[in-house]
């Protein structure tokens, strides 16, 4: 009684979902920061100057 | 505490952590994958007892993410913070996740145990009402250009929602399920043998490790996705022709 097929689904849907989550946080971050940079490069920026 | 949810403080403090987070995170579920496969076959189930070290960690997370947002939600609500709606805005994807996670890999150990996919029983249906709130929460946030705007009817919704924690935790007493009843967090202690209990607990410790590091990470990301959106405004104001 092993049901290999069903534990390897189980993990592998796992491994994807948790994989795709940890990439899109980071291209996400990516993203924004490239976003703030641009507009930094025009001269918008905050009060306090940081992004 | 003040201090540090102070947004500006958030984002110094967020960026120093993040990368230990990141760490631990790979490290614990690292060990936790380690010990579940060198940890010994149920007498009944055999193999896939394996499902369980990501299936319950997974709807742990589930539950504990709502409980989070509820708890943000309250911070919208009474305290008007502006952290506590990024928290919530972040947190909601993330749980989503998690909640498919333990409900199609609930299912995957459903069918070769129960002999069943799914049953409509008052656990499997309380999850996904769940994951449906999810969902929900999600396109109410998108409903709205502005995210201050989006804050209170999503908090309010969010709290309506909370009612569906408890009852999912305490399902599997209230009603006759297929689904078996609580093994780990009980009065009277967990049912499972340490061999395997202490597996699946470093797996729930890893996986609350990965939640914290995606929920700080995405809150970063939404607040800068926040000031990029009033810097535009800003410069849209400044480069509008005067009336």
């Amino acid at each position: 009684m092993t049901h290999m097929g069903f534990i390897a689904a189980a993990y592998a849907l796992t491994a994807i979902v948790l994989s795709g989550l940890i990439v899109w946080v980071v291209i996400d971050g990516r993203i924004q920061k490239a976003a703030l940079d641009d507009l930094d490069k025009r001269g918008i920026r905050r009060r306090g100057g940081g992004a | 505490m003040i201090e540090l949810a102070n947004p500006t403080y958030f984002m110094a403090l967020s960026q120093r952590v993040l990368p230990w987070l990141w760490a631990a995170t790979a490290v614990v579920i690292a060990v936790g994958l380690f010990m579940a496969f060198r940890a010994p076959a149920d007498y009944q189930q055999g193999l896939t007892v394996l499902i369980m070290y990501i299936h319950v960690p997974a709807a742990w997370l589930a539950m504990m993410c709502y409980s989070i947002i509820a708890i943000s939600a309250l911070g919208t609500l009474v305290w008007r913070h502006p952290l506590a709606d990024v928290s919530a805005k972040a947190a909601a994807p993330i749980g989503a996740a998690f909640t498919f996670l333990a409900l199609v890999t609930g299912s995957l150990w459903g069918k070769p145990m129960w002999g069943t996919w799914w049953v409509w029983d008052a656990r499997l249906t309380s999850v996904l009402i769940l994951f449906l709130m999810y969902l929900g929460l999600i396109a109410l946030w998108r409903a709205f250009d502005d995210p201050a705007r989006a804050a209170r009817p999503v908090a309010i919704l969010a709290l309506v929602g909370f009612v569906n924690i408890p009852i999912i935790k305490f399902s599997v007493d209230w009603w006759n399920t297929l689904h078996q009843p609580a093994s780990v967090f009980r009065l009277d202690g967990p049912t499972i043998d340490a061999s395997m209990l202490t597996p699946l607990l470093v797996m729930g410790v890893g996986y609350t490790l990965l939640f914290l590091a995606l929920h700080v990470a995405a809150m970063r990301n939404e607040v800068m996705r926040r000031r990029v959106r009033a810097l535009r405004v800003k410069a849209a104001g400044i480069l509008a022709p005067a009336e």
